[in-house]
């Protein structure tokens, strides 16, 4: 039986929303597999119980002037991870304004994961602590995970997490009657070589 | 092909259909094609009548419903009489030749229902079965006739009856009609041509009144859709999957028999339709692997799509041309627009090919006849954008790099009949597919044409007092194309589009002889003298058009019975400037 979900991944410009992405579905044996066109669009193939999981990763545009342009990206999201750069304070503010507007646009309960990215800069220049972090998210029910994109170890038990919840959210049935889409992307789990940063920077 | 072979021998040619009657597996089997006129020259007494309407480049000649739709043998003496590709309806003959069918066979709903008979079928005046194609037979001697019509072979109510009383409508169509009588040769430089000609060929869709009557002169699309519809079609010869064919055809019949209700209603039949089918396509008639069953409903879905096309996708009237219009013309408000705006620094490091590529792409969504072929455009369109990135030496890019880059194709090259296409894909498309990638382009499209509706000067990087400014003026520059879906100067001066994706043509491409507007198929060739036809008004009005410097419109006077099959090519060339001309004079450029 094959699941399929929908993930977005919501975030400031810049906090490194695509380098999770692509660390995280960085293909072992890209030649056995469909490639997908997007680097904003991945699909992670997961074997959980027993069973088959898809998590469909959508990235999304995060500067502020796209930000009303959001919502068609989320609103029939399965799950979300909420990304922000630890070293920046007004990226953990605008957290705080997608996960109301999340709970305000959202049918049903969407799993949610606050990921406290870039981790692995110096401690000396977070500006965020994991407290503070952590505090938040536990306040609006979300899980948090302190992450790093250039370790995908950091990252794994973010996405596991969310699959397990999907998994017992919808009580092992998928959600597209058996159907995966042809053009699922099956991903090996990797270690954790160095994430592209995706973006072009301009 | 042997004639004499089906009277001297018939078990031996019942034996050997192919040797029997190569013509007509030329129009079952793909791989025969290229010799049709061998075997026309040599049978010396088909009929072929060939709607100029359809487009060769639309025909997949893979495909299994190929001579269902687009080539029809009649009798001209006898026209009440004909043969469709799938069957044969009474016999053709004219005292030389004669076109029979070799057993008749008892005519039962389930096999009126495959060859889209209408639920009450016209009194035949002669003998009538329906036979499979295989069971043609031609014999005698006689001539071949070529007729080309430039209407599809059916409309949707048009009488094709002898007795019926012309309609004004019905009027005009058979104005239309050309008769060519070709010679063997003739005929074989005709064939030959047809892939250029036909396909440029406009199509006058007269029942729509305003101008989306227009083809474009672009060969027609849809090309994704076909391998799905064809595989389903393979598909449906299986016991499993007959049942869902059954309910397909009773299905796209119903709904054109009964075209009173509402577009919205419509909208809902099918999307129910396919819903219940996909649902039943799941159970245990179906249980081969995820990827055959993915296959099954992607070309179910492709299949009813193509077949209610016109009956579900916004015309006039409805509340998305509307919207169609009112986006073209935001469009074009935003044409001043760089990448600076957008900050997309690397633009100009792009190249243009690939650019060019993704707003031909855009340019063409509307184009597309069934859901998967239009997100299979935005793919491509997404597709040449990130490589275009990667040209760049950009790497990978997300979707902060992507959005901008996607939305400033796609305010340039303003894509035509765009909401109509975003209601119809959510209308029709299998909700679960549109969470995967296909989905995500999607939304890329629906997020384009949101920020054009609702853009603010916060969302560019600009002036505020002069982001007025420069709408201001581009009302005023656009006062006159108002809700015309152009591509900006600009665009065109730096990147440019394939030729064909440049012309403004507010209608999809026509699918020849397929899709709602198709009525049963008719039971007599249209009736028409063609040669009381006066094609004066037309000659008058291209005359006070265009004055002295009028085309060439060497065709506008003649009369039917003049034209040679040799003239084809460029009484095709004709009809395009015609179309061209009239196209202007309706949207009152002239």
């Amino acid at each position: 039986m094959v699941s399929e979900y929908k993930l977005v991944l919501l975030g400031e410009g810049a906090v490194g929303k695509t380098s999770i992405l692509l660390q995280y579905t960085k293909r072992k044996f890209e030649s056995d597999h469909i490639m997908t066109i997007q680097a904003s669009f991945r699909s992670k193939v997961l074997n959980i119980a027993d069973q088959t999981i898809t998590l469909n990763l959508w990235d999304t545009a995060g500067q502020e002037k796209f930000h009303s342009l959001a919502l068609v990206y989320y609103r029939d999201a399965n799950a979300a991870v909420l990304v922000y750069d630890v070293t920046d304070r007004d990226s953990f503010d605008r957290v705080q304004n997608w996960v109301q507007e999340l709970v305000k646009n959202v049918d049903g309960k969407p799993i949610l994961a606050i990921a406290a990215n870039k981790t692995d800069l110096p401690k000396s220049q977070h500006v965020i602590s994991s407290e503070e972090g952590r505090e938040y998210a536990e306040k609006v029910g979300a899980q948090f995970f302190e992450t790093s994109a250039k370790d995908v170890d950091t990252l794994n038990p973010m996405f596991l997490h969310i699959a397990k919840n999907l998994q017992q959210q919808h009580g092992g049935r998928n959600s597209t009657e058996n159907v995966r889409s042809t053009r699922t992307l099956k991903i090996e789990d990797d270690s954790a070589p160095e994430a592209s940063t995706g973006g072009c920077g301009c | 092909m042997s004639n004499d072979a089906v009277h001297d021998d018939p078990l031996s040619a019942a034996n050997d259909e192919f040797t029997m009657n190569p013509f007509i597996h030329v129009l079952r089997s793909p791989e025969y094609l290229p010799e049709l006129p061998k075997w026309i020259e040599s049978s010396e007494n088909a009929a072929v009548l060939v709607p100029l309407s359809s487009s060769i480049g639309n025909i997949d000649y893979d495909a299994v419903d190929f001579v269902k739709t687009h080539v029809v043998f009649f009798n001209p003496q006898l026209s009440w009489q004909f043969a469709t590709a799938n069957g044969l309806l009474g016999e053709i003959s004219n005292g030389k030749a004669r076109l029979r069918t070799k057993t008749p066979q008892i005519v039962t709903q389930r096999s009126i229902m495959a060859l889209d008979w209408p639920q009450d079928p016209p009194s035949p005046r002669s003998e009538v079965a329906v036979m499979r194609e295989s069971r043609l037979v031609f014999e005698g001697l006689g001539t071949i006739s070529v007729f080309l019509l430039d209407l599809p072979l059916v409309f949707q109510g048009c009488s094709w009856e002898k007795e019926a009383r012309p309609t004004m409508t019905m009027r005009r169509r058979q104005a239309k009609k050309i008769r060519v009588d070709a010679s063997v040769s003739d005929l074989k430089d005709l064939l030959s041509a047809m892939p250029a000609g036909i396909g440029r060929t406009p199509l006058f869709k007269e029942d729509v009144a305003d101008d989306s009557y227009l083809l474009s002169t672009e060969a027609l699309t849809d090309r994704d859709a076909f391998p799905l519809r064809q595989r389903l079609v393979q598909r449906l010869a299986d016991h499993r999957a007959g049942l869902v064919g059954d309910r397909v055809r009773a299905f796209t019949f119903n709904l054109t028999a009964t075209p009173s209700t509402s577009r919205k209603q419509r909208v809902a039949d099918v999307k129910n339709f396919i819903a219940a089918q996909l649902a039943s396509m799941s159970g245990p008639y179906f249980t081969e692997d995820e990827n055959t069953v993915a296959l099954d409903r992607a070309g179910l879905e492709a299949q009813v799509a193509v077949e209610t096309f016109s009956l579900v996708y916004p015309v006039r009237g409805d509340e998305d041309i509307l919207e169609d219009r009112k986006i073209a013309h935001r469009t074009l408000l935003l044409d001043w627009v760089r990448p600076e705006h957008f900050d997309i620094r690397c633009w100009d490091k792009f190249p243009k090919a690939l650019l060019r590529t993704a707003g031909t792409h855009l340019r063409m969504l509307h184009r597309e006849h069934t859901p998967a072929a239009k997100l299979s455009r935005l793919m491509a369109a997404s597709k040449a954008i990130l490589e275009a990135f990667e040209a760049a030496d950009e790497g990978a890019v997300g979707a902060d790099a992507f959005l901008p880059v996607f939305l400033m194709v796609f305010i340039h090259v303003n894509p035509p009949r765009v909401m109509s296409d975003i209601s119809y894909i959510q209308a029709i498309h299998d909700p679960d597919r549109m969470r995967g990638e296909a989905g995500y382009v999607f939304t890329h499209l629906t997020t384009a044409a949101n920020f054009v509706m609702a853009i603010k000067a916060s969302q560019l990087t600009i002036d505020p007092d002069v982001f007025a400014v420069n709408i201001r003026e581009a009302g005023v520059r656009h006062a006159a194309d108002s809700g015309t879906p152009a591509v900006s100067q600009w665009f065109m001066d730096n990147i440019g589009l394939d030729d064909h994706a440049v012309a403004i043509d507010t209608a999809p491409a026509v699918l020849m002889g397929s899709g709602p507007t198709r009525p049963p198929t008719p039971t007599r060739v249209p009736v028409c003298d063609a040669a009381t036809q006066s094609l004066d008004p037309i000659r008058q009005a291209v005359s006070r058009v265009f004055g002295t410097g009028r085309p060439t419109m060497k065709f506008v006077g003649d009369t039917v019975d003049s034209l040679s099959v040799r003239a084809a090519g460029e009484l095709l060339q004709e009809y395009q400037q015609l179309a061209q001309f009239y196209r202007a004079v309706t949207q009152g450029k002239w």
